[in-house]
């Protein structure tokens, strides 16, 4: 019978070495290729976000008139139910009282979520839930009245508000990242103004291998759309008509 | 009976070895081309983004000051339709702009030709040689309207 010989201390060591190296390369390809598949996740979000944000904006660019409001977190975007030609300057015109209702008001709006990250949103009015002949709104340039309109119908539950975009951050410009995502516009003058800048970011931060926050920027793809009123249609109050 | 077990030999431990390599090096590579095609789409987003920019201000803009926006703006110097800089991967983008008079034949109408400028926007990054690549193309039309042709304000 054939007696079989143990392992020495040397075969022990190498052997334990080896299987040591094996693993430690294994554990480290399996790390590399799970961060490389998260990282193709995120660039995947960041490419279809941005361009479903650059299609929503541009839709609704194309059908509104005005920017009724001008700020940097809110920005009320009028698109007008009746046909373009029905509207325009003249006193019988349907900017008489601009006819300005409800459902013509669009608001976008970035808003901050409880876990830090941005959101683009849109705020429409509920038409259901306004009284019937209370839906009408007079025009006005000035966006503290906007903004008074807005405030009111959200403390109503009076708006509809639904996200276009989820998990942004601040833009970065020259290594200096805003305070917020914002909207910046070609004028100060809700009269004059075409143009509408959006700037925003997507930004992911790495994880460890719990799965919680390092702090550190695994993902920073910094946006700049910019979208103008192809069909403005001037109100006469601003002085100059249609 | 009993039957003695043979460890496994030295060159079948390197084959075994080999084959893990050769799979994960292709699973790497596979990987690497993903993530560069990635990059690719991301940038060629960012560029239709610029090119749009671009356009849309040459739709709005006065008639007449059309041609105005026809140049080049090199990589780095981007911008934004209020004049800030463009951020990010965006900045690092090159913009071309022309803008012709060519009137255009309406296909069913004989006779009926449009007078407007065409305009092309030509969007595109360097590589690592320092060489163009095209990343975005947009041609539009823009018809000169009847208001226009009359000199009034569109």
């Amino acid at each position: 019978m054939m007696r079989r010989r143990a392992f020495t201390l040397l075969e022990l060591m190498v052997a334990t070495i080896t299987v040591t190296m094996v693993a430690g390369a294994v554990a480290g390809f399996l790390g590399t290729f799970h961060r490389a598949l998260r990282l193709q996740d995120v660039r995947a979000a960041a490419i279809v976000r941005t361009a479903a944000v650059q299609a929503h904006v541009s839709r609704l660019m194309l059908e509104s008139r005005m920017l009724l409001e001008q700020g940097q977190q809110r920005t009320l975007l009028w698109l007008p139910s009746e046909m373009l030609e029905d509207s325009g300057a003249g006193a019988e015109s349907a900017f008489d009282l601009v006819n300005l209702t409800a459902d013509e008001l669009h608001w976008l709006l970035f808003e901050q979520e409880s876990d830090g990250t941005w959101s683009l949103k849109e705020a429409v009015v509920n038409a259901a839930t306004i009284p019937s002949g209370q839906g009408d709104r007079y025009f006005s340039v000035d966006a503290d009245y906007w903004n008074s309109v807005f405030e009111e119908l959200r403390a109503a539950g009076q708006l509809t508000i639904f996200p276009i975009a989820e998990g942004l951050a601040p833009m970065a410009r020259d290594g200096v990242v805003a305070a917020a995502p914002r909207f910046t516009y070609g004028s100060a003058s809700i009269c004059t103004n075409r143009a509408l800048g959006i700037e925003f970011a997507f930004m992911r931060e790495r994880l460890d291998d719990a799965g919680e926050s390092t702090g550190e920027e695994e993902l920073r793809l910094d946006v700049r759309l910019d979208e103008h009123l192809p069909f403005p249609d001037i109100h006469p109050i601003c002085g100059g008509g249609s | 009976m009993s039957t003695a077990r043979g460890a496994f030999t030295l060159v079948e431990c390197l084959v075994a070895l080999v084959i893990v390599a050769m799979a994960a090096a292709a699973a790497s590579t596979a990987i690497g081309s993903g993530i560069a095609a990635q990059e690719d789409a991301l940038r060629i987003t960012l560029a239709a983004a610029c090119a749009e920019s671009r356009m849309t201000q040459a739709l709005t803009s006065d008639y007449g000051t059309v041609p105005n926006l026809a140049g080049h703006e090199a990589p780095g110097a981007l911008l934004a339709s209020d004049g800030t800089a463009m951020p990010g991967l965006m900045s690092e983008m090159g913009r071309r702009t022309t803008v012709a008079a060519e009137p255009q034949a309406i296909p069913g109408f004989a006779g009926l030709v449009l007078t407007g400028w065409q305009i092309t926007i030509t969007v595109y990054d360097l590589d690592e040689d320092g060489d163009e690549r095209e990343l975005a193309v947009l041609r539009r039309f823009r018809p000169e309207t009847w208001e226009e042709t009359q000199g009034a304000a569109p």
